[in-house]
């Protein structure tokens, strides 16, 4: 199950190996630590707290320094468009705040993930 | 005698070659209209040409006093008095020649202008047109968009993750707001500022490339001016050349057929030539 999320959280916004904008990469850094915290099944909920806490923290301002980036399009790549093109699954925290959800139940949602479907889901080979 | 077939035969129209005029355009282009028009003038005046063309006008004033002077010598003077008439002659071919090399000048000025202002108000029209191309999925577009939903609900992310006395705000977070309000001051004395006026064409404010455009015309009106004045000087000659034709049959004839030549600058000139 965690894997097949973290699977997915790699290959839809498709931005992990976004190397070309430091702010880019370090945004998807940043993004791609929150999103394998909310998934830590060994994390306790007071560590998992705190440190989604820290994280958003430092990914809200990296989410606003790339959008706000004048850069941007000079480096006009597949990457930088998969980032913009879905600001509610890219840009976590300030879509989240915007429709007053936690992050990881934002992320689900975006995601597609909700009980029945993981109840329904059925093990197979990929 | 020999002075007058002379004077048929030959009007040497010359130009300096040595004037030229070689603006910097790239510079000129970044200038805001009216200081756009200024800036080439001064630019021009500065030149090789622009001297020449100074001192060319210099020398067509002082030769159209020397045409009026003339012009009364002749008209007082008996039509026999062979010589008065060949200087006045002679006179008419020397403002000829100068006109001939000013005209030249200017047409070399005007170009050079002509190109300028194209060049200015083609760089204004691509500018412009990349501006409004509409292409909702390009990353300009889209990156605007996020820009405007994130400051429309930068204020409540803030007070959800930065809740009072909870958490310190980042150093990014706090110094943003605080560069925005001095960016926007800025912003707002280069918008007052006098060189970024917008330029004003019979009391009505223009864009920069309507006032360009406005140039551009402006300068092809005084190149066919310049078309015109040259059919002028190009009769101008042909009536000297009649003159000076006339002047040696009545020598060789005995003819009084003779001209009369009256005052005035090309247009007010011509009246020396016509008669």
């Amino acid at each position: 199950m965690k894997k097949l999320i973290l699977m997915l959280c790699l290959t839809l916004p498709g931005l992990a190996q976004a190397d070309e904008l430091s702010t880019l990469s370090n945004f998807e850094r940043a993004r791609a630590e929150l999103i394998e915290t909310y998934l830590d099944p060994s994390l306790s909920a007071d560590e998992r707290k705190q440190t989604v806490q820290r994280l958003e923290l430092r990914l809200v301002d990296l989410e606003r320094m790339l959008i706000r980036d004048h850069r941007v399009n000079a480096h006009d790549s597949r990457l930088m468009r998969l980032a913009f093109s879905n600001y509610d699954l890219s840009f976590l925290v300030h879509a989240s705040a915007e429709r007053n959800v936690s992050g990881i139940d934002h992320w689900l949602s975006e995601m597609g993930l909700n009980r029945s479907a993981i109840l329904s889901a059925e093990p197979g080979p990929r | 005698m020999h002075k007058f077939s002379t004077l048929l035969i030959a009007f040497a129209f010359t130009l300096d070659a040595s004037a030229s005029w070689q603006p910097n355009a790239e510079k000129l282009i970044r200038l805001p209209g009216p200081m756009l028009q200024k800036a080439v003038e001064q630019d021009l005046h500065q030149s090789p040409l622009g001297q020449q063309l100074q001192s060319s006008q210099t020398r067509l004033n002082a030769l159209s006093q020397e045409l009026r002077a003339a012009a009364d010598k002749v008209a007082m003077s008996a039509p026999e008095d062979i010589d008065t008439r060949h200087d006045y002659l002679e006179l008419k071919s020397a403002y000829l020649d100068e006109l001939e090399s000013y005209q030249a000048q200017r047409r070399e000025s005007l170009s050079t202008k002509q190109q300028i202002f194209a060049r200015v108000a083609k760089r204004l029209r691509q500018s412009s047109a990349g501006a409004t191309t509409p292409d909702a999925m390009s990353l300009p577009s889209l990156q605007r968009q996020a820009q405007a939903r994130i400051s429309q609900n930068t204020q409540v992310v803030d007070d959800l993750l930065y809740p009072t006395g909870i958490a310190e705000k980042s150093l990014y977070v706090s110094q943003y707001q605080a560069n925005l309000d001095k960016i926007r001051e800025l912003q707002g004395a280069i918008a007052k500022h006098e060189l970024n006026n917008a330029a004003t064409l019979n009391g009505q404010e223009v864009s920069r490339l309507e006032y360009v455009q406005y140039l551009l015309a402006e300068t092809d009106s005084s190149l066919a001016i310049l078309d015109q004045e040259e059919l002028m000087l190009g009769y101008m000659a042909r009536l000297v050349a009649l003159d000076a034709q006339s002047l040696q049959m009545q020598l060789e004839y005995n003819s009084p057929d003779v001209d009369r030549g009256q005052p005035t600058a090309v247009a007010e000139v011509v009246d020396y030539f016509v008669n």
